[in-house]
């Protein structure tokens, strides 16, 4: 288990592993993620 | 211990993790949320894949005692010699999302055998992970068998 006070180093990686497939992936990412992604 | 954080604990985290790592399972496959978690092994967890690595797992011990601890799980720590068992009674994170009626994804269910293959990758250690159920499992830390 990740810790939940491990969530930004977490999210740090998500977010450079998506850069990585170009920036699109990562914009695509926060918009699913401002529709809540965790609901 | 450089990962001990001692503030408030903030479970919602864990809502929002499942989340992500649904929505990188099913926009890229499994492979792509198991990557990062091999990553965040390898780089956010450094120190302790040192250690283990050198041959010390007691930092990954310390590691999940504390946290499990923190955050208000229920676990019984064993060892028999060289070998260490954590029985996992209850996983926090599992626990916040099943309370919440959030199907918990099957990525994230995948999230610590992952992370303990990656800790230990080409060291001197293996953790066999046993799942039990959504939130309950084994994790056994022990010399690799050659």
């Amino acid at each position: 288990m990740i810790p939940s006070d491990h969530f930004v180093r977490f999210y740090n990686e998500v977010f450079k592993a998506l850069e990585e497939r170009g920036h699109e992936h990562l914009v695509a990412y926060w918009r699913e993620l401002g529709e809540d992604a965790g609901s | 211990m450089r990962y001990q954080e001692t503030g408030e604990v903030h479970l919602d985290f864990h809502r929002t993790m499942n989340g992500t790592i649904k929505y990188l399972r099913e926009t890229y496959g499994t492979s792509v949320p198991d990557e990062i978690l091999r990553r965040t092994a390898h780089d956010v967890y450094r120190e302790i894949r040192r250690d283990i690595m050198a041959g010390n797992p007691e930092q990954l011990v310390e590691h999940w005692t504390y946290f499990l601890d923190h955050e208000g799980g229920d676990f019984t720590l064993e060892r028999n010699g060289a070998e260490i068992r954590l029985s996992v009674h209850l996983c926090p994170a599992a626990a916040y999302l099943q309370e919440r009626g959030i199907p918990i994804d099957p990525a994230f269910r995948r999230q610590t055998s992952v992370l303990n293959e990656a800790l230990c990758k080409n060291s001197p250690f293996e953790v066999i992970t046993e799942v039990i159920s959504e939130s309950s499992y084994v994790q056994t830390i022990r010399k690799r068998q050659p």
